[in-house]
């Protein structure tokens, strides 16, 4: 099925938006259309391939709803901790049985014209026009000015088909003055033969001295494709913390652009990918400093078993007018197999002079004399690499203070590795 | 307990132990001495299951289970689980891995091995307090990451909690003494002192006397060029810490 | 930046010269292998570069920005007219004598330089190679390529093209079809090369290209040490360069190639200046073989240059070492590439860019493991210093790995002269100038250490120099 059909299909079921809606969806579409997909001729997709992706016949979410069985209804609502405000849609609809109520901080809305990307240099141009597409509405969520939203909150997106569902969605966050907010977006989806693909667009804009925290936890099927555009804006006296942890998926290609827009803002931006089999995980991360007195620290992780492949490419612009910015950007590579490869762009791109900024990038396997020192006291070569992983990953997941988001990570974190390391 | 005969092994292609035989028996102290780079830490490496050091030739027999084994059949892990415990010239700093969670899961495992069931948290670390005073160290040390930003006393401290907490049956001490200022050898060889007993034996590699002072061996050997070539009592230490190793080579 | 600044090898030398119709055709081709009287079959190489070249387009993905280049409106071959047959060095034209003598590279065998073999080419021509008797000795081979060409087509023909081939890139092809000169050295079996070899390459003419092809082959148990210099007349359009070098070293040989390339930059204005087209690459084929590219890159409007290794040999060793100083409105992108394919392969990388004036200032490298390299071990570090709020800097690795048991490791940091720097020297007695350049000296150490010390003291010089102006 070729992507018209696949439109086609969608709007017929979409209909009941309004016109403006139906028109930024189709202007997306047709960019879309006249750009295609990228190849990895383009220097942002060099090292992912989406051949595989553009050969499924994707079918529109909304064609078919899916009723969740007993099983997978239990699922889900193992990964809603009480601890946490947890919102859950289903296929691309929200799903009022698993989640909290609705509070006058978050609602659903219809797409605008405003939602319509015009940038056709955008390197993420591609995925951004085909999420548009598909976009049957947002999810707002706004917190005003000096509040603190009570809990973690917890966006669920699950999938859930017999075969092939493609699946746009949309997050607009605002966070207005000094106000906090902890925000994790879980994505998973129930195995099937062909996987399907999910594709989310999320704005962030954190006003003078509010703190968000952020976290993307993607755990999708072996099968399936997920890929995120995610645009972080802060202005002044603002701590945004982000961590991309990236378990599940076939293909996975996160993009994240932090900008900052005022002073003494604070950006942590980190990553943790633990890939086996033949996953693929592109995390492209573009930190730009505008102004400057701003500071930035990345850190991003992976473990690769299997013949699994990461790329991360970390790219950090210092603008003319953005003196005194600090920069920190890190990569570790762990290669656990033979057949498993690494891929690191960290790019510094600096037109201002007093500024620090600097990378750092290693690849490697485990110690030798490390795993030594656990087998000559007596701990088994599985258990001394599973302690070792484990070790080499939490230290990411300890940047999130707030102990119900700290178990809740934790638990992921073993179980994926726990599965990983026995098959190395 | 412990059976070499004629030992050959090397590292990185070259040979660095040429035929070595030494015997030890429950409750014996033996000291290793000799010059640098006669093949001191090869031997306590090697008997651990080091992976870069091949044995090429002879043998290494230990008891397990009342029959004397093949050692060098038995993985690193199965050796510890079997009571052999080498204490690091250089321990390893492992980052990430706590102390606690590093000492918990060696001691279940040397359990399980045995046959027992895993000791639960809040009893291992009631256990460990006491093991702790033994060299002594605080109990903040154990959220630490293994060995990482510990001074050069406090790791060797580490590693004698470490045996006090597997209690071996054969410890080998790898130049457990260099690098430490008179209090922390003081420390360390009262911790293992009170691991002595007539079950277990302990296998003392160091260069200078000044160990031997505190941890009074049985027997004295030296290693020159991969081979023993010397033994003798304490007194054989006193007498090479007075004229070298130079009369006996 | 002061007035006072002079490019003090900005001269002209005002010498009659042959040159070639301007624009390049298949005519043009063939006319530059007739005048060098070459074999058949150089002939039908220049011609498939030619050809392949006309079906590639510019690259345009270097940190560079520059106007298209009209390659129809330069001259590929220019040469000083030669009066009759020389037999030797005291029967060159005293004019160019007279050049190369304020270049500070005596041509006569009274005043050469000891220890120091030279292969002087003037713009697209080999004027001179010293040192003849001395190599012959030893076997060593060192002329310019023409006379290889025609002395020695078997080793020529066995090797050019081998380690970048015409289709590599759009100025290797260019390069493959017009190429009129450079270097050709050869070190037999088990020799160490007792002196040092060099290129000086000026170019003179208006409006020329100049395309130099420098071949080096070091068999078994060899070893050299190869410098190479360059400069060229102020001059107010652009002039392009665009020069191939191919390394080869066999089992436990080793080449040890430098370069001081001070090409003119163009005015404080950007106007005028070289652009430097330049591929650079070496094959460690055998065992345990040695390559290593140390770079001082000051001069050039722009420069595209990657000097790189590929470790096919196990046990092979590459390394790259480049200070690029960039001011005014120079533009560089340069780096390096490491292809680790051999077993228990090594590479070394230092690249330290200083950015002044309205100068930009890349560096874009490559390490890659394949599957078949194990233990490869990779070390980078990729230092940039900004002097001055105009200039950038800026740092594009792509790091590469498909084997596990690889280790690698990758630091960049960006920094300026700190004003507690300069302070502190400054109250121990050094003028500002002093200081900066004391303190950009340090910032380049680990590289001007592995030049040769003539070159080192150059160097440290040059930087200086540069500095001073560019700082005020």
């Amino acid at each position: 099925m070729s992507w018209e059909n696949t439109y086609l299909q969608f709007k017929s079921k979409s209909n009941l938006d309004s016109i403006a809606a139906n028109q930024m969806r189709q202007a997306s579409f047709e960019n879309f259309l006249s750009q295609g997909l990228p190849t990895r001729k383009e220097e942002a997709w060099k090292y992912t391939s989406l051949t595989d992706f553009k050969a499924v016949p994707w079918q529109s979410a909304l064609l078919e709803e899916e009723i969740l069985t007993h099983d997978q209804l239990l699922a889900i609502s193992k990964n809603l901790p009480a601890e946490f405000y947890n919102l859950v849609f289903v296929n691309g609809s929200l799903n009022q049985t698993l989640s909290d109520d609705l509070d006058s901080d978050i609602t659903l809305s219809e797409i605008v014209a405003e939602d319509l990307v015009k940038d056709d240099k955008h390197v993420e141009s591609y995925m951004l026009q085909l999420s548009k597409s598909f976009l049957s509405k947002k999810l707002i969520i706004n917190i005003k000015s000096h509040k603190t939203f009570a809990k973690p909150l917890q966006i669920v997106v699950v999938q859930s088909s017999k075969a092939s569902v493609y699946v746009s969605e949309k997050i607009s966050i605002k966070v207005g003055e000094d106000a906090e907010l902890t925000l994790i977006v879980n994505t998973f989806s129930f195995a099937n033969a062909t996987g399907d693909a999910l594709n989310m667009n999320v704005d962030v804009s954190v006003a003078n001295s509010a703190r968000v925290k952020m976290i993307q936890l993607q755990n999708e099927d072996v099968q399936s494709y997920h890929f995120s555009q995610c645009e972080v804006n802060l202005a002044s006296n603002a701590q945004f913390q982000s961590l991309a942890m990236s378990l599940g998926s076939k293909l996975t290609r996160n993009y994240l652009h932090v900008n900052f827009l005022g002073k003494n803002s604070f950006a942590g931006v980190y990553g943790l990918t633990i890939l086996d089999s033949k996953q693929h995980v592109d995390n492209y991360t573009f930190i730009q400093h505008s102004i400057g007195e701003n500071q930035s620290i990345q850190h991003y992780k992976s473990i690769l078993s299997g013949a699994s492949q990461s790329v991360f490419r970390g790219r950090v612009r210092i603008e003319q007018d953005a003196q005194k910015a600090n920069s920190e950007q890190l990569n570790n590579n762990l290669l656990l197999t033979r057949e498993a490869s690494a891929n690191s762009i960290p790019q510094l791109e600096i037109y201002a002079d007093d500024v620090k900024a600097g990378h750092g990038s290693t690849m490697g396997q485990l110690n030798k004399d490390e795993i030594f020192y656990f087998l000559s006291r007596g701990i088994n070569q599985f258990e001394a690499v599973k302690m070792l992983a484990f070790g080499y990953a939490k230290e990411l997941v300890y940047k999130f203070e707030d102990q119900s988001v700290q178990d809740f990570l934790m638990k992921s974190l073993h179980s994926k590795l726990e599965r990983m390391i026995q098959n190395v | 307990m412990l059976d070499i005969r004629n030992l050959h092994a090397k590292i990185e292609g070259k040979e660095i132990l040429k035929g070595l035989s030494l015997k030890v028996n429950a409750g014996e102290v033996h000291a290793i001495m000799g010059p640098n780079g006669s093949g001191k830490s090869t031997l306590s490496k090697v008997l651990a299951g080091h992976p870069a050091y091949e044995v090429t030739s002879g043998e290494v027999k230990y008891e397990i289970n009342f029959t004397m084994q093949n050692l060098l059949e038995f993985a690193p892990d199965v050796r510890a689980k079997e009571g052999i415990f080498l204490a690091f010239q250089y321990p390893v700093e492992v980052p990430g891995v706590t102390n606690f969670s590093f000492l918990q899961t060696a001691f279940n495992s040397v359990l399980q091995h045995q046959g027992s069931e895993p000791m639960s948290e809040g009893e291992f670390r009631e256990f460990l307090y006491q093991k702790m005073k033994l060299v002594q160290m605080k109990p903040e040390y154990l959220d630490r990451a293994v060995n990482v930003g510990f001074s050069g006393g406090e790791k060797k401290r580490n590693e004698i909690l470490q045996m006090a907490v597997l209690s071996p049956r054969l410890a080998l001490l790898d130049e457990t003494d260099s690098g430490l200022d008179i209090d922390a050898l003081r420390i360390v060889a009262e911790g293992v002192n009170q691991l002595r007993s007539k079950q277990n034996a302990m296998v003392l590699v160091t260069h200078y006397q000044r160990l031997l002072e505190y941890i009074k061996p049985d027997f004295v050997h030296v290693l020159a060029n991969g081979k023993i070539i010397q033994t003798g009592d304490a007194s054989l230490a006193l007498e090479l810490d007075k004229k070298g190793y130079d009369w006996l080579l | 930046m002061s007035e006072s600044y002079e490019y003090k090898y900005g001269f002209t030398t005002d010498i009659e010269t042959e040159a070639f119709p301007k624009g390049l055709s298949e005519d043009i081709v063939r006319m530059i292998s007739l005048k060098k009287n070459e074999p058949e079959w150089m002939l039908d190489y220049r011609l498939k570069s030619y050809r392949h070249w006309l079906t590639l387009t510019e690259p345009t993905w270097a940190h560079v920005s520059y106007p298209k280049i009209d390659f129809q409106a330069l001259t590929y071959y220019a040469a000083p007219k030669e009066k009759k047959e020389k037999t030797s060095m005291d029967e060159i034209d005293p004019e160019l004598v007279k050049t190369f003598e304020r270049l500070g590279i005596p041509l006569s065998e009274q005043k050469r330089i000891s220890g120091v073999a030279v292969d002087v080419v003037f713009d697209s021509v080999s004027i001179a190679t010293t040192h003849h008797q001395e190599l012959d000795e030893v076997g060593v081979i060192f002329c310019s390529i023409s006379e290889a060409l025609t002395k020695h087509p078997d080793l020529v023909k066995k090797h050019l093209g081998t380690v970048i081939p015409p289709s590599d890139n759009y100025y290797a092809a260019l390069n493959g079809a017009v190429f009129s000169d450079g270097s050709f050295v050869y070190i037999p079996k088990g020799v160490r090369c007792p002196i040092d070899l060099s290129t000086y390459f000026r170019i003179n003419a208006k409006e020329t290209g100049q395309f130099e092809r420098t071949l080096i082959i070091a068999e078994e148990d060899s070893f050299v040490n190869y410098l190479e210099g360059c400069t060229a007349p102020q001059r107010d359009e652009n002039q392009l360069h665009a020069a191939v070098v191919e390394l080869i070293a066999m089992e436990n040989a080793e080449i040890k190639y430098s370069t001081v390339q001070n090409w003119y930059t163009g005015d404080k204005n950007g106007v005028g200046g070289i652009y430097n087209f330049v591929t650079k690459r070496g094959i460690c084929k055998g065992k345990h073989s040695k390559i290593s590219w140390t770079q001082v890159e000051s001069g050039s409007a722009i420069t595209w240059k990657y000097p790189s290794v590929i470790l096919l040999g196990d046990y092979s060793e590459g390394a790259f070492y480049s200070v690029a100083l960039t001011h005014d409105h120079m533009q560089a992108d340069t780096g390096t590439k490491m292809i680790h394919i051999g077993k228990n392969t090594k590479s070394t990388i230092i690249s330290k860019g200083i950015s002044a004036g309205h100068s930009s200032n890349a560096y874009r490298g490559q390490v890659k493991i394949m599957a078949s390299a194990e233990n490869a071990r990779n070390y980078s570090q990729c230092d940039s210093m900004l002097v001055g709020d105009k200039s950038s800097a800026h740092t594009f690795p792509y790091i590469e790995v498909k084997n596990k048991s690889a280790t690698l490791e990758h630091e960049a940091t960006t920094s300026r002269i700190s004003e507690d720097q300069i302070f502190y020297l400054q109250s121990r007695g050094l003028n500002s100038e002093k200081a900066i350049s004391m303190l950009v000296n340090g910032f380049c150490k680990e590289v001007f250490k592995q030049l040769p010390l003539e070159f080192s003291v150059e160097a440290v010089k040059l930087i200086e120099m540069k500095l001073e102006n560019s700082v005020g």
